[in-house]
């Protein structure tokens, strides 16, 4: 009976030892995204045309590379996926803002494509001329129609940056927004600063919590950095946005004018303008149309006796008065102060960008209170509005994108514990 | 008998028997329940249940008096998908798939045995939401190929049976996937050539489903054993499954699926803010021309299989068994749809030929009772690169245990269990780019596969 029944058992140890023999059982896994805090496996950026890169009116591969939420990507050693514009952009960035050149040159499309392939996902989910409302609806019947609007369905195929976030379910979020519910107004130009174009700070406040509602549906969020507004007043140097002059630089620089072109007096400012912000195009416009009277006079095409001046008047419609420049840096104030609240009861970190425009404000070149329009200015061409914009004196330069980018590492550092900082 | 079985055939060929792939590829080898409790083992030592026609035919060589068998294997298989970025898991749908199988044999004399069998020997069946990421690659499809095979068998001595059988094999496919809208050329004024994702048109946007469905293809192989029992305690199988091409014509109808999209102000369609995307699609009319329903057709061969194995009995009453299966996988190398108005769409597999190993045991413990069990091994078909939601497979490791009962001198019984754990394997959810192979870079996530198979088998000996 032994015998009989040893081969048997012998039987199925054999077939209960085979699959120890084969050993099939090596799987595979799942490539989990890394980043050098578990915090930041997943970034999304959300924000304006600030955020997506847009320097010099105009956004490219190159410029979107440069943007800061990429340079922190880059500290967080994280996936991060840019929807690249084709060059030379779309539209191609200025060359030259006082001749309007792009680059490419006329030949060039005004939009270049989105580059191919299509991206399988999208972490920059920035929107240039987005105000908050806009991060999260696009429908709303407060929104005014803008050029930027192509931009929706160019970067994000339609979905709102929500939308979108809610597909890459992030770990952690940037959020900038706020200076197009300010600038909006400073931008238009049937009445500079029309207080009417301004985002009330508590319905600001209102849409930037329900935009967070939005968020949290998503349920992956573990961490968040809200970016302030740009201070837009740097004590007596003028504007961080220098497409704004101060009209003082102006009355200073129809003296210089004069003198340059005397004996004709083809500039006239008028003397309302010393407390208000004039607005690039039309204080240039003044001014070429200045200097086209000083050359058909210059030309013997125009007596000198019959010279009318071309006059900056500074009307109300043009301008930004002191009120309206006032009520835009103070609802600018207000959006920042709501943003920190919520940023710090949420324990997300919340960057001040105030005190890099601050310090660049003391930096010699940095903002420039009035464009250089004279061609013999050697930054003319490079840095009209100064080192710290880009030609068209709204959007950073490169430089300072690696400046925020770094404040905003600290920011997060300081809250998070982590190590983004160099 | 025949009124059975073709009333069995039409149960199938009206949806009652899709296949789901249990073996490698789209192979299903689950077609006997006495020879699945042994891990189906069943070259060497078929099982007296009629089930030799496809596992040797010439097993029925010296059967007396005939045998009809009827059963079913029911498939139900699980597993899923994890995307790598998201850590998100797609569950598979798939439903609990029966496999029929039935046999009939007669011996017309004490050498020659004739027999027919019926039996699903590939098939596959892949259900994902509507909703999975993958459902560009095809979220519900279903293959099967049903064999009608009848069979001669002859016992040449106590030593060696030979037998053939000729394969009347009968297919039908159905895909459904849905169609990227950013691969789509984008209407003027975009430059010729543009596609709408270039204008921004997100990757894996939906906006039709193409349900490709063929039927009734038809395509002839054969079958053939050799049954070598040296001494009775020991017994040598070998088999030949040849490979069947077979022609699919069909039909593909393509209707509008949601978008989910609104198109905001200042679109590249030039819509009203607040258009729906799929009102500007359903008014390019690509659904009358491009998209319009059309013929299609495609072909797809049955890969031949070869099988050799052994039984040991050390006692009369325990038998061990161990096979070698090999699959000729790397026919399947490109799948080619052809279509009326959208023209070729070639698919890479690059499928690799596999290699199966089976041990298997079988034990008559007490009298009218047979215990079984088994395990099997086997490699996967699909290389790294085209592991897709179609057929999301790899190697396997396969445990079995079963059970025979006599029932009466005439009426037997088999049941049998089977666990597949497929061993998890990362894959894609995408097709490569036009005019480009597919590499493993595109693979985005782990599949996970698991099944379990309850196999029952009645047989009734006269």
């Amino acid at each position: 009976m032994i015998r009989r029944t040893s081969p048997i058992r012998l039987g199925w140890a054999l077939v209960a030892v085979l699959p120890l023999v084969f050993a099939g059982c090596d799987d595979e896994t799942v490539n989990e995204p890394t980043a050098v805090d578990p915090l930041f496996v997943r970034y999304a950026s959300m924000g304006n045309s600030l955020t997506a890169g847009l320097q010099s009116g105009g956004l490219n591969d190159s410029l979107q590379n440069q943007a800061y939420p990429v340079l922190l990507a880059e500290a967080m050693e994280t996936d991060f996926t840019v929807p690249l514009l084709r060059s030379p952009g779309c539209p191609p960035p200025y060359v030259n803002i006082f001749t309007q050149e792009r680059l490419g040159g006329a030949a060039a499309p005004p939009c270049a494509l989105r580059q191919e392939p299509v991206p399988t996902r999208i972490n920059q989910l920035a929107i240039p001329g987005a105000e908050v409302l806009e991060l999260f609806d696009y429908f709303d019947t407060d929104l005014i129609p803008s050029a930027t609007d192509a931009f929706k369905t160019f970067l994000l195929g339609g979905r709102t940056p929500v939308q979108a976030a809610a597909e890459i379910r992030p770990t952690f979020v940037s959020i900038q927004v706020g200076s197009n519910d300010v600038l909006a107004a400073g931008l238009d130009e049937n009445n500079a600063g029309d207080p009417a174009l301004v985002t009330p700070p508590a319905v600001f406040a209102e849409r930037f919590d329900a935009m967070l509602d939005s968020l949290d549906a998503i349920g992956s969020i573990d961490g968040a950095v809200v970016i302030g507004v740009q201070p837009l007043v740097l004590g007596t140097v003028g504007a961080s946005v220098p497409y704004f002059s101060p009209g003082a630089a102006w009355l200073q620089f129809e003296q210089v004018f004069d003198g340059m072109t005397a004996p004709l007096n083809a500039l006239d400012v008028a003397l309302g303008c010393a407390t208000v912000f004039v607005p690039f195009p039309v204080g240039g416009g003044t001014l070429a149309a200045a200097r086209a009277k000083v050359d058909s006079v210059q030309g013997g095409l125009l007596p000198p006796q019959d010279l009318v001046p071309a006059v900056l008047s500074c009307e109300d419609a043009q301008v930004i008065t002191a009120a309206e420049i006032q009520n835009i840096a103070a609802a600018a104030a207000q959006y920042n102060v709501h943003m920190q609240q919520v940023a710090d009861a949420r324990g997300w970190a919340y960057y001040d960008p105030a005190p890099v425009f601050t310090q660049l404000a003391g930096t010699a070149g940095a903002f420039r209170p009035f464009p250089a329009f004279d061609p013999a200015d050697p930054q003319h061409e490079t840095q009209p509005f100064g080192f710290a914009l880009s030609l068209d004196g709204i959007h950073w330069s490169t430089l300072l994108h690696e400046q925020i980018a770094a404040g905003i590492a600290n920011a997060i550092d300081d809250q998070y514990g982590t190590s983004l900082s160099p | 008998m025949p009124r059975s079985l073709l009333g069995l055939a039409a149960l199938a060929l009206l949806g009652l028997a899709p296949a789901s792939a249990a073996a490698q590829g789209f192979q299903v080898n689950e077609h006997g329940t006495c020879v699945m409790g042994r891990a189906g083992v069943g070259t060497p030592k078929p099982c007296g249940d009629g089930s030799a026609i496809f596992y040797n035919p010439a097993g029925i060589g010296g059967m007396t008096g005939g045998t009809v068998s009827l059963g079913v294997t029911g498939i139900y298989a699980y597993g899923g998908f994890t995307d790598d970025y998201t850590g998100e898991t797609t569950d598979l749908e798939n439903p609990l798939v029966p496999v029929p199988h039935a046999y009939f044999t007669y011996g017309i004399t004490p050498k020659l045995t004739a027999g027919f069998g019926f039996f699903v020997p590939y098939g596959l069946g892949t259900k994902w939401p509507d909703t999975f990421e993958g459902r560009f690659n095809g979220y519900d499809n279903d293959l099967r190929s049903m064999y009608f095979q009848p069979t001669l068998a002859f016992k040449v001595n106590d030593v060696i049976s030979v037998g053939a059988g000729f394969d009347f094999v009968l297919g039908s496919v159905e895909l459904n996937q849905m169609l990227d809208l950013s691969e789509q050329p984008a209407p003027a004024p975009a430059p010729v050539g543009t596609t709408l994702g270039e204008v921004g048109i997100p990757f894996h946007t939906q906006f039709a489903n193409a349900q490709i469905k063929a039927t009734n293809a038809t395509g002839f192989g054969g079958n053939f054993g050799v049954l070598v029992t040296p001494t009775p305690a020991i017994s040598i199988g070998a088999r030949y499954l040849s490979r069947v091409k077979l022609d699919y014509a069909g039909n593909a109808v393509f209707t509008q699926a949601p978008t989910g999209i609104v198109l905001p102000p200042a679109n590249p369609f030039g819509a009203p803010g607040g258009t729906p995307l799929d009102t500007v699609i359903a008014q390019l009319g690509v659904f009358e021309t491009l998209l319009a329903d059309q013929g299609g057709d495609a072909s797809i061969t049955m890969p031949d299989q070869i099988s050799l194995g052994v039984a040991v009995s050390p006692v009369e009453s325990f038998t061990i068994m161990a096979e070698w299966q090999w699959v000729h996988w790397s026919l399947f190398d490109t799948l080619t749809l052809a279509f009326e108005n959208l023209g070729e769409k070639v698919i890479e597999e690059n499928y690799d030929n596999t290699n199966g190993f089976r041990f298997g045991l079988e034990w008559d413990a007490v009298r009218n009772m047979t215990f079984r069990g088994g395990y099997l091994y086997h490699q996967g078909a699909a290389p790294p690169e085209t592991v897709t939601p179609l057929l999301p497979e790899g190697t396997r490791n396969e445990f079995t245990g079963g059970l025979g009962i006599r029932l009466t001198d005439r009426l037997a019984a088999d049941l049998a269990y089977q666990y597949i754990r497929q061993n998890k394997r990362r894959g894609r959810v995408r097709e490569p780019l036009p005019g480009t192979s597919p590499t493993v870079e595109l693979n985005s996530g782990l599949y996970t596969f698991n099944a379990h198979l309850f196999g029952a088998t009645l047989r009734f000996d006269f």
